[in-house]
């Protein structure tokens, strides 16, 4: 396995009962670095992204062939289980969904489903850094019980990375965790992103191609399913190897 | 020029008009059960005493009191609340949550729906046959509450369901992203947020089974005993059945005798819903979304 990598995709196809979304990936995505993926609507980077923690498979039938490694691990592998995988690999999806709780209880939830015994004083302390670390201890700290729902949606979404920090996830997956916000909220947010890029890998879908060249350090455009061109985000922004890729860039489609 | 053009006053007019009616035919649904809880009480208030309530029927029931109808009626409510609750909800639990769309749990909610819809006579007799005669209950309390129970069960499997699909989708991604399992989320998210609804499904179930008379006619309600049950495998007396006895089985009972048991059986079931509608909205404040 290579260090360098957190998540390795080998020939990888996916199907939503007879509709295939994803086509034959085969890539390498960074450790510690941002990567987002680019793409109209419909080309497979919301379907990618939750093939990663595997929280789409409820509902529909799935399908897949190849194999995603993650930290050198096949996740398909029949032995994984999905509460471990999901602990590690935790995602941020497109609404702030905190849960109908209270702002402490939102934040220990996990790990409170994970640790079988764990003192009070552990989870006031998993509480106060994990808020520290997306910036809301300051507001909140006082008013910790008051229910996660009451707060603005930047916050929310705050408090949604919040929560998947006490479970020590090794990856961070955003699904266009900035749409619901406003222009403040969306350059707190990604700030924060750029912050946390120190301890964590972090994969972001995004539909607005200046924050995916605000944010991340290597960029995936995917089309119809199938990866197009992947690199550099500077490179990738500036001098697209793919003629799709400069055509989706400059709006000329999408 | 903003002012409304012919067409428009005519629109408004009827609009108007089209509310009245709504409104009125609204409050014609609601008059009847205040004209009959008022009709039940001008007539049966000269009968209603402590000593009706609380003494036994005496002199071949044509005078004394309705306690062990009271009784009785509590427990065949209890003991099929008990054995229709924890099924009902176990199984929406599972058709909700775990169950996939296929056809076999497409039959299973359509043999629910059906099943709500079969009249209680039906009922009655299926339990006669199952409960009374096949596994040798007797006519008796526990034969008639379980015939309760099975009428109830698609009520309360239903309102659970109900209450369940109210509880957000985006709750249980979010509890199952953070690594919970299945259980878990239904343990903590879940059920927890959906309460309320489970809760008021149950108790107007309570109320139904309160007033039913049909379900329990052959299961285990006696026309009158004079004691009160001492186990399940007893008879006993109820008051649905009592009233129906009482107002055409028997002669020279006291005017006021069917209306006072009428009102006390109503009484029982409005205060039982009104306990689920306290409920809910004691729910509701402390709901955080």
């Amino acid at each position: 396995m290579n260090r360098n990598y957190v998540v390795n995709t080998n020939e990888f196809s996916f199907w939503y009962g007879q509709f295939q979304a994803l086509k034959d990936l085969t890539f390498n995505i960074s450790a510690f670095k941002i990567t987002a993926l680019i793409g109209p609507s419909g080309c497979g980077k919301s379907t990618f992204l939750k093939c990663l923690n595997r929280v789409n498979e409820r509902g529909t039938e799935v399908s897949h062939e190849g194999s995603i490694q993650v930290f050198g691990e096949d996740i398909y592998h029949p032995t994984v289980a999905l509460p471990e995988l999901r602990k590690q690999v935790g995602m941020v999806f497109q609404k702030p969904n905190p849960l109908p709780l209270s702002i402490y209880e939102n934040v220990i939830f996990g790990a409170r489903t994970h640790l079988k015994k764990v003192t009070k004083k552990e989870l006031d302390q998993m509480v106060e850094s994990s808020l520290t670390r997306v910036g809301l201890w300051d507001d909140l700290k006082n008013q910790l019980n008051r229910p996660a729902l009451s707060l603005s949606l930047e916050k929310q979404q705050r408090l949604c990375i919040a929560r998947l920090l006490p479970l020590k996830p090794k990856l961070l997956l955003l699904d266009e965790p900035c749409s619901a916000l406003d222009p403040a909220g969306i350059e707190a947010i990604e700030t924060l992103i750029k912050d946390l890029k120190k301890d964590y890998s972090i994969i972001i879908v995004t539909h607005s191609m200046s924050q995916a060249k605000r944010v991340s350090d290597e960029t995936i455009f995917m089309y119809m399913g199938e990866l197009v061109e992947m690199g550099q985000t500077q490179e990738l922004f500036e001098k697209p190897k793919e003629e799709r890729t400069a055509a989706y860039i400059e709006g000329r489609f999408g | 020029m903003f002012r409304p053009s012919n067409h428009l006053l005519n629109k408004e007019i009827k609009e108007k008009k089209f509310k009245n009616l709504l409104s009125t035919i609204t409050f014609f649904l609601f008059l009847p059960a205040l004209i009959i809880i008022f009709w039940l009480f001008v007539k049966g208030y000269s009968a209603l005493s402590w000593d009706f309530l609380l003494m036994d029927p005496i002199q071949g029931m044509t005078a004394g009191g309705i306690f062990p109808t009271i009784v009785g009626t509590f427990w065949l409510v209890i003991i099929s609340v008990l054995v229709a609750c924890p099924m009902g909800v176990i199984a929406a639990i599972y058709l909700s949550e775990y169950a996939k769309d296929n056809k076999l749990t497409r039959v299973i909610r359509l043999a629910i729906l059906n099943l709500a819809g079969v009249p209680s006579i039906v009922h009655a007799l299926f339990g006669l046959g199952a409960f009374v005669l096949f596994m040798k209950m007797g006519t008796s309390i526990l034969a008639a509450s379980l015939t309760l129970a099975v009428m109830n069960l698609p009520v309360i499997i239903t309102s659970t369901l109900e209450s369940l699909k109210a509880v957000p989708h985006s709750y249980r991604e979010a509890s199952w992203n953070v690594g919970a399992s299945k259980l878990q989320t239904i343990r903590y998210i879940v059920l927890p947020n959906s309460l309320p609804g489970i809760l008021t499904g149950v108790v107007f179930s309570v109320g139904r089974s309160a007033g039913e008379t049909a379900a329990i006619l052959f299961t285990g309600v006696a026309f009158y005993l004079p004691f009160l049950p001492k186990s399940v495998f007893d008879q006993c007396m109820a008051l649905s059945m009592h009233l129906f006895t009482i107002s055409t089985q028997v002669v020279g009972v006291p005017d006021a005798y069917p209306f006072a048991t009428a009102l006390v059986l109503i009484l029982l079931i409005l205060s039982v819903n009104s306990i689920a509608v306290g409920l809910r909205s004691y729910f509701r404040m402390k709901r955080k979304w």
